[in-house]
């Protein structure tokens, strides 16, 4: 494909949580000083070209239509180009993939892409408040939850999926998260505790569904060629997709698959010029567990209805074959929207670089797969691949 | 010209309060059930619901064949707008439709029936529909909550193939103050409920009874059945006496004490009921009676009664279909006496913008476009130029199925005010084959709910922002097959 590579050489997070203490400015803040400081050799702020912020509801916080000064105004940027993305879940994930473009192109040599959300400035109604917007007939009532909840219920009766197994993704995410610092759960739940939670959207408890976090992730990338001037160790763009399905709830053909994720996995695994099997791990889109179990069958981990037999096997756990969601995932880390997928791809850019410390999976590939599904009628979809090698 | 009724259909709520249990929460004492309308419901969506099986039952196209809409009811929405031309959308009527709304009395019905049956005389239309529908808002722990009772009934009038005819009509009014709620009342008040009983609603009853009995020169005997507005059971029984009415002739039409005091629905409701048993030749007696005024009512049953009957959906069946609501407590939730203390959330688009008046009325009528070169069908027909599917720009109208399954569903705990959980969200499979999105209505717990469970789209309030109304379709598990 005739595109200039793109290497990442610098990721910084801010260990997720309910941050009452810091503003959203301070969140951006010392998320892209940890970045900077990350980059093994070093780099000069100023050497930044452009920047890409991701964030998907600056309303629950009282900021409006920001656009893109709301992070380079921050962070002693102002002047450089940078651009606000907003794409339901895959927020993050897609300003990486449109500065990747950016890159790629040959326009910039090296750009920032920041994600962030402030969830906890707003209280919880004030989230819930998303189910009075849009259309106020064809969509009102749709929360998260509401958008992803039939999709379990139909899951469950087409394919015999149960509750319990269901649970053990979240059994399994809140195992990871225990070593992982950055995550805002740090301990473990069993399967009953999951079952015995308050329910909160049938077929839902409470322990299925990711908490609401405040959260900010940087990554800094530049042109493959220059990578050798901030480390030695850089991480690349293998590929990238992304993924839209219909935009109502009653255009959406299936309730047993996110098509947006067939979608992006598809032009990602293409364009990486690999399969399934070649990933070391994957952080994928967790915001309930039923997510994730229909999570492996769009992503190609497993054929259709299978889902419930890599959980049972463990394949998925921090030590099976494909481990997904080490960092604990959106159900344990937390599910900053905007932050979610630049952390995810920070995850893989630590193991990738075997930097992950307790939680470090075994590296045979070297590839390592991101997804975020989400948005309206769970419509939108970005999968991003990153290898630790070029070809 | 002959005009007499063509058909007619009832709603009743599905829930029903016990007066036992209004009773116990505030010391008061009393006997039987009120019929109580969901959250979601209002005078306009419970009149709506009745009015498709009016159009059923009378067997007419309601998208040309219907003129006329005139409603009655005590139970005013707004002073400056009516919201009748939600229930004109519903029926997929026609613009030419001729709407009034008669109020301020609980015979308010009897005004629009007169008036809807002088239009059919004079030759002006042909089918006209008279709606009584109450839902009375009233004080926690007044005599009024205790009797109280939510419905709406609709009568289709016109001139052919009548099931009962007009005979005459007489009304007596005079000045009389009973119950009022004037602009700046919540709720409904009564000055002395015997000075009512005695003076308001016998006396009127009785002076209408008589001049009807005069111009037709007969006399209560002459009637199989006779239907009484009915406030209460003693009022009733006290104005039955006066007239030397036998048990017989009140049989069928009395129905206070399974669904309350009915206001403009009330002997419109008694009519439906007698009219379900009526044979040919039956001749019936109406008395209606509200603010110092009653209309009396001839009716002759034709033979064209026994044909339509496949068509109804009678009162026994909504009697049937019932629900009973556990405490006080989940019935002033109900009534809106108990609100969560909780600032609603606004929604997106306000109920007053240009978007509502865009695409509610499609919705409403379930009007959709079917593309001609994929057979997607498009829905609302509004919003969509460009053929989601294929990307096809030529369409042919259709209409949407009201009936079908849950492909699937969830049931929300938490949903943001005035929305209260559990709230379910379906995703149906319709019997055309169309999928549809919608709220659930009557589904309490997951025990009410199930993937392939039979549904049916009924319009329903979904919220209400600055006092105006959003109205929408929900599912409901089909209720009455």
């Amino acid at each position: 494909m005739g595109w200039n590579r793109v290497a990442l050489v610098g990721a910084g997070m801010i260990p997720f949580g309910e941050l009452f203490e810091k503003s959203w400015e301070v969140m951006l803040e010392e998320s892209y000083l940890e970045c900077l400081n990350s980059v093994d050799k070093g780099i000069d702020p100023k050497k930044i070209q452009a920047a890409w912020i991701g964030t998907a509801r600056p309303e629950l916080h009282g900021q409006g239509a920001q656009g893109g000064v709301s992070l380079v105004g921050h962070l002693g940027l102002a002047g450089i180009p940078c651009t606000r993305v907003e794409n339901g879940c895959p927020t993050g994930s897609d300003a990486l993939r449109n500065a990747a473009f950016g890159v790629a192109s040959g326009i910039y040599d090296v750009a920032l892409v920041a994600g962030y959300e402030k969830m906890r400035d707003a209280p919880t109604s004030g989230l819930l408040g998303i189910a009075m917007q849009g259309h106020p007939l064809l969509t009102l009532g749709e929360t998260a939850m509401t958008m992803f909840a039939p999709k379990a219920n139909r899951y469950m009766h087409e394919y015999g999926l149960t509750k319990e197994q269901m649970a053990m993704v979240a059994v399994k995410n809140r195992k990871n998260g225990v070593l992982d610092p950055y995550a805002q759960f740090r301990s473990e739940i069993t399967v009953e505790d999951v079952l015995k939670s308050p329910t909160v959207c049938e077929p839902l408890n409470i322990l299925d569904c990711c908490p609401q976090t405040d959260g900010a992730a940087c990554l800094l990338i530049c042109r493959a060629d220059l990578a050798d001037k901030f480390t030695d160790k850089p991480v690349y763009i293998a590929g990238m997709g992304c993924g839209t399905d219909y935009y109502y709830q009653h255009e959406v053909e299936s309730y047993t698959s996110y098509e947006a994720t067939v979608k992006s996995a598809k032009e990602a695994y293409s364009m990486a010029g690999i399969t399934p099997d070649q990933l070391d791990l994957a952080e994928v889109h967790d915001c309930f567990s039923i997510t994730e179990i229909i999570d492996y069958e769009d992503l190609g981990f497993c054929d259709r209805g299978e889902a419930s037999q890599l959980i049972e096997k463990g394949v998925t756990e921090q030590n099976g074959d494909l481990p997904v969601n080490v960092s604990g995932g959106l159900l344990c880390k937390g599910h900053p929207l905007g932050a979610t997928g630049v952390a995810q791809c920070a995850e893989l850019y630590w193991h990738l670089r075997q930097e992950a410390g307790e939680r470090q999976v075994e590296i045979k590939h070297g590839y390592g797969l991101q997804h975020n599904v989400g948005g309206r009628a769970i419509s939108n979809s970005v999968v991003i691949i990153l290898s630790n090698h070029t070809d | 010209m002959v005009v007499g009724v063509t058909g007619y259909g009832i709603y009743i709520p599905k829930y029903r309060i016990e007066r036992s249990i209004i009773g116990k929460a505030w010391s008061g004492r009393s006997r039987g059930q009120n019929a109580v309308a969901g959250m979601d419901e209002d005078v306009i969506t419970m009149a709506a619901e009745a009015a498709l099986n009016a159009v059923t039952h009378a067997d007419i196209d309601s998208t040309c064949d219907l003129e006329t809409l005139y409603f009655g009811t005590s139970s005013a929405l707004d002073f400056e707008r009516s919201s009748l031309g939600v229930i004109g959308e519903v029926l997929r009527a026609s613009d030419e439709i001729d709407y009034a709304e008669f109020s301020a009395s609980p015979r308010a019905s009897f005004a629009a029936l007169k008036a809807c049956q002088d239009a059919a005389a004079s030759g002006r239309i042909t089918n006209g529909l008279v709606i009584g529908a109450e839902q009375r808002a009233t004080a926690a722990g007044s005599q009024e909550e205790m009797n109280c009772g939510d419905g709406a009934v609709a009568i289709m009038l016109g001139t052919n193939n009548v099931i009962a005819e007009i005979d005459e009509v007489y009304s007596y009014t005079t000045n009389f103050v009973d119950r009022w709620r004037d602009a700046d009342s919540d709720f409904v008040k009564e000055y002395e409920p015997r000075f009512t009983r005695d003076y308001g609603y016998k006396q009127h009853i009785i002076a209408a009874a008589g001049g009807l009995f005069a111009k037709l020169q007969c006399g209560i005997d002459d009637f199989d059945h006779v239907v009484l507005q009915q406030p209460n059971a003693s009022m009733v029984s006290g104005v039955a006496k006066a007239l030397n009415a036998n048990q017989d002739q009140l049989a069928h039409g009395g129905l206070i004490n399974e669904v309350g005091d009915l206001g403009a629905a009330s002997a419109l409701m008694g009519l439906a009921g007698v009219l379900d048993k009526a044979e040919p030749g039956d001749r019936i007696l109406v008395l209606s009676y509200g603010s110092g005024a009653s209309d009396a009512i001839a009716l002759s049953v034709t033979d064209a009664i026994a044909a339509k009957r496949d068509k109804l959906k009678p009162v026994s069946l909504y009697l049937k279909s019932s629900l009973q609501v556990e405490d006080y407590v989940a019935f002033a939730k109900m009534t809106g006496a108990l609100e969560k203390q909780n600032t609603p959330t606004q929604i997106g688009v306000p109920p007053t913008s240009s978007a509502l008046w865009r695409d509610g009325r499609e919705i409403r009528q379930l009007a959709a476009i079917k593309c001609k070169s994929c057979h997607y069908v498009n829905y609302p027909a509004t919003i969509r130029k460009i053929c989601v599917r294929c990307g096809g720009t030529e369409f042919d109208p259709i209409t949407l199925a009201r009936t079908g399954k849950v492909h699937t569903y969830c049931l929300s705990l938490y949903v943001p005010p005035p929305l209260v959980g559990p709230q379910a969200l379906i995703i149906g499979d319709l019997d055309d084959g169309n999928r549809y999105r919608a709220l659930g209505t009557e589904i309490n717990s997951s025990d009410d709910v199930e993937i392939d469970m039979k549904v049916e789209l009924v319009m329903r309030k979904i919220v209400t922002q600055d006092g105006v109304p959003v109205y929408g379709n929900v599912f409901r598990p089909i209720r009455i097959n």
